[in-house]
Order: structure tokens, then sequence, then C-alpha cells
């Protein structure tokens, strides 16, 4: 068992699982909550053989759905619907570790990722008349190793680190710029117990 | 806000506009007596049209807490047992026998 997310826009409570099986290939697995039964029952949609770095699920909110997969190479975006064909989109990136994201906005069409080396990067979902049809990634700058990513507002972003200092940092909205304006950076130290 | 602890306690807190402060809207334990311990680590999921509240806490167990999508009410959680994905740390099995004779290295072909 890797990830759970629970999906957006379904009738029944759904779950999207990410496991490894024993021959370290990973697939993944919708599961629909059956509260009266106390049981699962098999969701939407599955799809075996993932990336095999695949690390993280993000749900995608309505009207789309599904999720997004993240992995050590690619980003896909999964979805179905039961008895209907699956929908994936996928593109490549540059090996790396993503250990966070945090949603940008409330229709999920663009997520924050931070890598294990502290990048961080922006997926941008592009969706024509209600499908998704293009993932996009960028790269935007460097910060400490985020733990977690927030975006508030007026491109905010608050980036947590178990890992360094965190920090509240702003995005630049024009491209000939750094898109990671440092200066309005502030320190705030979180203060993580022996855990880590 | 739902909090869970490593301990297995959780809280649901929330903002009390009136008294403008933060109250516990409900805690409780959620420790089993048998289970392996999640070798993933511990999972809290939260159903986003709050009907449950999702947990993975042991191996092969999906712990759910029911919840009232209006009040937020918690009610009684259960377990659902699933077909756990089997260990991956299981042990190299090693056979030599004429099935496997082939040009593939027997220090490759015992991770087969």
């Amino acid at each position: 068992m890797i990830d759970i997310k629970f999906l957006h826009g379904c009738e029944r409570p759904t779950i999207a699982v990410l496991y490894q099986d024993s021959k370290e290939s990973r697939h993944i697995k919708t599961y629909q909550v059956l509260l009266r039964e106390k049981e699962f029952e098999d969701g939407p949609w599955s799809q075996g053989n993932v990336e095999q770095g695949s690390n993280i699920l993000i749900p995608i909110p309505e009207p789309h759905g599904g999720v997004l997969v993240i992995g050590e190479l690619t980003i896909g975006y999964l979805n179905g619907s039961a008895g209907g064909t699956n929908v994936s989109k996928s593109i490549g990136m540059r090996n790396t570790i993503m250990v966070a994201y945090g949603k940008v906005d409330a229709d999920g069409s663009r997520f924050l990722l931070g890598d294990y080396q502290g990048r961080l990067h922006i997926v941008v979902l592009q969706h024509s008349e209600g499908q998704i049809v293009e993932l996009t990634l960028e790269t935007l700058g460097n910060t400490s190793i985020a733990t977690t990513l927030s975006y508030l507002d007026n491109g905010f972003v608050f980036v947590g680190s178990a890992f360094g200092d965190s920090q509240l940092i702003r995005l630049q909205p024009s491209a000939d710029e750094a898109y990671v304006n440092t200066h309005t950076l502030s320190l705030i130290v979180v203060i993580v117990s022996g855990w880590y | 806000m739902f909090i869970l602890t490593e301990r297995y306690r959780f809280c649901v807190l929330a903002f009390d506009t009136i008294k403008q402060a933060i109250v516990t809207k409900s805690n409780g334990e959620l420790q089993d007596r048998i289970g392996r311990p999640a070798e993933a680590g511990q999972m809290a999921v939260i159903d986003p049209d709050c009907r449950v509240i999702g947990l993975h806490l042991y191996d092969g167990l999906f712990k759910v807490i029911p919840m009232d999508p209006t009040t937020g009410k918690l009610e009684e959680a259960f377990n659902i047992r699933y077909a756990p994905a089997r260990r991956s740390s299981r042990l190299p099995l090693c056979v030599k026998g004429p099935e496997l004779t082939s040009d593939v290295p027997t220090a490759w072909r015992s991770f087969v």
C-alpha cells in the first residue's frame, strides 16, 4: 500500500489505492465503500502496471474527477467510468522524486509539486470541452525541501519543511523574472520532534 | 480539522465563530487489539463530500469512520478487510532446476 485517496464526484464514497505487488510492479485500483454492508465493492476503474516509481496520487476535483499519478519519470492522469474506457494522459519529466503537492485552483487545474531536492514545479491540466487534453510541467525554482505545500492566495505559497526552514514565497506571474521571488521570503522555523 | 496521532488517538477540531475559540467536536481512540502496524505508515483520507473518514493503520485493514455530511457527527468506526498486496520484503527464492537453466547468471536468477 503506497497511497490512498478519495475520488471526487462519486455517488458512493470511492477510494483509489496505489499499491505494489510481490514483483514490485505498481497498480491502481478503485473501491467503493459500502457503509451498510461494511464492505468494498470494485470501483469504476483500475489501472495495472503504472510507472514503477509512482508514489503519490492526487485526486482531481469535479467536474473532471480522476487522479494524477506522480512517478519518478512521468506524471499521468487517469480517469474512467464503469464499463467505459479509461482516460489517460501522461508526460515525462527529469528523473526526480516528488515529496509534496499543493492544489492551486479550486477546480484542480494547477498543482504545485515539490521534489526531494527542494525544486518547486507546477503541473497544469489543460482542458477543453470538459475533457483533460494535455498536461504540462514547469519548474519554478528552489525552495526548502517541502513537506507540505499550501497555496494561499495572490501567488503566495507556504512551503512547510521538516528538513529546513519553512518559507512563505510568492510566485511571479511574468515569465521574464524568476518565478519564485525569494525577497519576500520570511523564515518561520518549524520545531519537529525527534521522529524525523 | 481531523487530527490523528501515531498512538491511534484522534480528534476533530472546529472554530466556533460565536465563542471565537477552537472547540473539540469529537475525540476518541482507534487502536485495534490485533493487526500489524501499516508498513507504509499511517494514512488518513477524508471523502470530499464528507461522508466518511478512511484510515489505513494496519496492514490489510481499511478503517472507516462514517460521518454525517450535514452535521459532521461521527458514527462508530469499522474495519474493512482487503486482500493485502504480498509483502515485497520477502526472501528471494533460490531454485536450481532444469527449468531455470539459461544464459542468465545464477546470481540474477535467484531473484527472478
